[in-house]
């Protein structure tokens, strides 16, 4: 695997399912699909921004905050975070 | 230069004359309940029909230059408003507190801007002031009359009105900054911002992110300066921009999962019990005047430095690390020594007793207020206010002391008046 682009879109998801796990330890891991929001998840705005801030530390993704919406699914955040990573 | 230590020297809080509490704004808004806890409100101030950035900026320093000998007070030479309520495109909120609190002519006079973080900007400009002015001090007074309305949603209970003063100088008695020690993270954001005097406009999560980058970016650099730093070891106590409490637990978290807990971010519930106990132990102290008054913008950050210092009444000096973080986007992470007179200087203010004082205000009194405060910050050319309209709420605010009232405006120029205690009958 490269070291720059090598991530593959089921790691940043699974990044994202742990950082979710580890802000908010009441929600089940097996109910974080591709197809949810945060939001619907059970994740307030201030649960959302200490998941998203932690993931993109961890990957050191550079993402615009311009980019970032509230209403994105799971998959979408990992899509946007390959793409600038 | 010189080595002498350069700080806050004394500080004062005017958190207005009137509040409505945050459960009372929840039912009448009909906001739900259940995301009550998560804001972790109690409280917020409400400015009257008189009351402007000027007022409030004289409000909250006068009663802090009353303490100070005639020699203290002409040896300030630099007066920086810091808002991002501003009045004018040229003339400065600074230039009415000068004429208010009567201070010498022989001061420069400033306004700063960088939503909530302009006042730690002009605290910052204050010491370097000071520092290359032996024997000089310099008032930074952070000021801002709120917009928040419905228009705000959640964000309406969790805004405040006010202003907070500090008095910079040598041999400060309330905190002592460390020299070198800071470190800063700026970046354009648009999370929030006002583009006309009448309309916030907010991204929630754009801005919660923005506050948290922000957060580990001017701590690495704090950091990277001060090699030796632990953030579990070094600070006795932790202050943040406190928009909201919810907000501060999130940052802490964050800072602790970063820099200080054991197992990084996927660390489990063991972790996060750790982190909850240093949260109640350094942190929790900050939020008393901020759950009862709301955010005060770049006032914010002081304000609970004022609620830590009148909870814990150090008796010894503590360290405190320090955020600011102002949208749009600036921030800076500093640290400094509460100093054992910092709970002396503090309490001859009276903060918490002029704070618990304040008149409750029910949701339809509330209403009727809110408009006046946008109507304070859009210019005309002329207008009438008469402070003693407002009599019966001003009698229920018992030891309000002596209060400057914005009275007219005219071709633009305001023009402002003392309201004596006891003298609200015509």
């Amino acid at each position: 695997m490269s070291d720059t682009t090598g991530l593959t879109h089921d790691e940043i998801l699974r990044t994202i399912r742990r950082h979710t796990v580890a802000v908010v330890p009441e929600i089940d891991s097996a109910r974080i699909v591709p197809e949810r929001t945060l939001d619907e998840l059970g994740c307030n705005s201030i649960d959302r921004a200490e998941i998203l801030t932690g993931v993109l530390e961890e990957l050191d993704v550079d993402l615009p905050l311009e980019k970032l919406t509230s209403g994105a699914t799971v998959e979408e955040l990992a899509r946007l975070m390959g793409e600038h990573r | 230069m010189n080595d002498r230590p350069i700080g806050i020297d004394a500080m004062n809080v005017y958190g207005g004359l009137a509040r409505i509490a945050a459960r009372d704004l929840f039912a009448g808004r009909g906001l739900d309940p259940e995301r009550f806890d998560n804001l972790g409100m109690a409280a917020r101030s409400v400015a009257l029909p008189f009351e402007d950035p000027v007022t409030h900026a004289v409000n909250a320093a006068a009663p802090l230059l009353a303490g100070l000998s005639a020699e203290d007070r002409d040896s300030i030479g630099f007066l920086i408003t810091a808002t991002e309520s501003g009045l004018d495109y040229s003339k400065s909120v600074a230039s009415y507190v000068h004429a208010h609190l009567g201070l010498s002519p022989a001061v420069r006079l400033l306004e700063a801007k960088q939503a909530c973080f302009a006042a730690t900007a002009a605290l910052r400009l204050a010491a370097g002031y000071v520092a290359a002015e032996p024997g000089a001090k310099a008032l930074v007074i952070a000021t801002d009359v709120a917009l928040a309305d419905a228009r705000a949603s959640y964000a309406e209970p969790a805004t405040g009105t006010g202003a907070v003063a500090l008095l910079v100088g040598e041999e400060p008695r309330v905190l002592a900054l460390d020299p070198g020690a800071t470190g800063a993270h700026s970046f354009e954001v648009q999370d929030t911002a006002r583009p006309t005097p009448d309309r916030d406009i907010a991204d929630v999560d754009r801005s919660l992110l923005a506050y948290l980058e922000c957060l580990v970016g001017a701590y690495g650099d704090y950091r990277a300066r001060v090699p030796e730093a632990d953030v579990t070891g070094t600070f006795d106590l932790l202050v943040f921009h406190t928009p909201f409490s919810g907000m501060v637990k999130a940052a802490h978290r964050r800072l602790m999962r970063e820099f200080g807990a054991p197992d990084g971010p996927s660390a489990g519930p063991a972790d996060r019990r750790w982190i909850d106990e240093d949260f109640a132990r350094r942190v929790a102290p900050s939020l008393c005047y901020p759950d009862v008054v709301g955010n005060l913008f770049s006032g914010s950050l002081y304000l609970a430095l004022a609620g830590a210092i009148d909870t814990l009444r150090p008796q010894g000096e503590l360290r405190a690390g320090l955020f600011s973080y102002g949208s749009g986007c600036s921030s800076e992470f500093f640290s400094g020594v509460v100093r054992d007179t910092a709970a002396g200087t503090l309490a001859a203010m009276d903060i918490a007793g002029r704070l618990d004082r304040r008149a409750d205000l029910t949701f339809a009194e509330y209403e009727e207020l809110l408009p006046h405060s946008t109507s304070s910050l859009v210019p005309v050319a002329d207008r009438d206010i008469d402070p003693y309209a407002w009599k019966d709420l001003l009698d229920r605010v018992p030891d309000r002391g002596r209060l400057l009232a914005l009275t007219s405006v005219k071709d633009h120029h305001r023009h402002y008046d003392w309201i004596a205690e006891g003298t609200t009958a015509r």
